[in-house]
């Protein structure tokens, strides 16, 4: 009796590497090269000199009320 | 409208009654609105009863006149029915802040070159959240750029501005720039500094020369801010001293630039020195709130408006402020400001 060979050596393996392609980045094994170069920041508005103060830019605010009331003169 | 029902305010619709007026202050919304004295009796005084039973209260003759007052509020979005009265607690009107100081105002002179690093030192140890700074001499915008790029080191979050001169050509790049920049006040301004700077929500002009802090103190419906921090903070401190210092053009360090006493001096401490040695003089006005302060306790706008103890009618420290010209026993502004020349 003739019997098909599903495991034919060689058909899985390339099964696989074609789904490889398909699979999302995190599942692949990247080669990462360490990038050393300083990233030039000084035309860049959305950052400032203090980096740990940045999450302030977007909460930069008015007072809740009149700092002083130098601002209301009658002209 | 059911009349089974409870009729309440929502916690963010809070009534302020005066002597003559009664506004509800919505604290959410940014806004408020003046309501009859009756109604104010209905929602405060019989917020147990339902709908009926306030009626019944009134007489019947007045059941249309206060379904029609009912209805209105109900259109404003100011109060919801319930039959469940006891679920809807008040809103918890406590204020508190992380910081030390929350609001500073600097008038440049000669002492902050040689001060500017202890000064920005203290901004950032007492929490400083809002600056106040005033030139009353025009300024270069080396100088300018120079104190607002030291300033990026702090954690405030909003800048004001009191300028005599505008140093800079491009005014977008300058705001862009500068975010934390919230305000720019231009003094003596001219006709064609106006028209530059009418399209920049940032910037108002005045003609006005600002030449010093006793232009200040001027209470009028323009100053008036609705939201909750100033409506709590009100209720347990000066609306304007609480947690606020100064250093004035000769280096004096002071709760507010324009009251007499000063703290100290720059040139000789710091601020957190004066803050740790001198606790006791530097929040002397802080805790004197609205509720004792002479003609503003029984002022409607008491929880809205910003106090001032520098200009005051007398030496009574409770004495109301000169340069308001609101009377709340008739709830007419007055024409003529006191002592705002």
């Amino acid at each position: 009796m003739k019997t098909k060979k599903l495991n034919k050596k060689g058909a899985l393996k390339e099964s696989i590497e074609h789904l490889e392609n398909q699979l999302p980045l995190f599942f692949k094994n990247p080669e990462i090269k360490e990038q050393s170069a300083k990233i030039d920041v000084s035309n860049f508005l959305g950052l400032d000199e203090f980096p740990v103060y940045n999450s302030k830019r977007s909460a930069c605010r008015p007072c809740y009320k009149p700092i002083s009331k130098i601002h209301f003169i009658n002209e | 409208m059911n009349k089974s029902n409870y009729i309440r305010l929502f916690a963010n619709c809070i009534p302020v009654k005066g002597a003559k007026n009664v506004i509800v202050c919505d604290i959410q919304r940014s806004t408020y609105f003046e309501i009859d004295m009756v109604l104010h009796d209905i929602l405060v005084a019989h917020s147990n009863k339902t709908i009926e039973e306030i009626i019944e209260f009134y007489g019947k003759e007045y059941e249309d006149e206060i379904l029609n007052q009912l209805d209105q509020l109900q259109k404003e979005e100011l109060v919801h029915l319930t039959t469940e009265n006891h679920l809807f607690p008040k809103l918890d009107l406590t204020w508190e802040t992380p910081s030390v100081i929350t609001n500073m105002i600097i008038e440049h002179g000669d002492y902050f070159q040689e001060k500017e690093t202890e000064i920005v030192n203290d901004l950032i140890e007492l929490g400083v959240q809002y600056l106040e700074l005033r030139f009353y001499v025009d300024v270069s915008n080396e100088t300018l750029q120079n104190i607002l790029q030291t300033i990026q080191k702090t954690k405030i979050v909003g800048i004001y501005l009191v300028l005599q001169n505008f140093p800079y050509e491009d005014i977008d790049k300058f705001l862009i720039e500068n975010q934390r920049v919230v305000n720019i006040l231009l003094s003596n301004a001219t006709d064609a500094e106006d028209e530059r700077y009418k399209d920049y929500n940032k910037i108002s002009v005045v003609k006005h020369k600002i030449v010093n802090n006793k232009n200040c103190g001027i209470i009028c419906q323009n100053s008036f801010q609705v939201n909750l921090d100033l409506f709590t903070e009100s209720q347990q401190f000066n609306s304007c001293l609480n947690k606020k210092l100064s250093i004035i053009e000769n280096g004096d360090i002071k709760n507010c630039p324009s009251i007499p006493e000063a703290l100290g001096n720059i040139k000789e401490t710091t601020l957190t020195e004066i803050f740790d040695s001198k606790e006791e003089d530097v929040n002397k006005y802080w805790n004197i709130t609205k509720d004792q302060i002479e003609v503003c306790k029984d002022c409607e706008f008491r929880y809205i408006c910003t106090d001032c103890r520098a200009f005051r009618e007398s030496d009574n420290i409770y004495s109301k402020p000169l340069k308001c010209n609101y009377n709340p026993y008739n709830g007419k502004w007055e024409d003529n400001l006191r002592g705002s020349k």
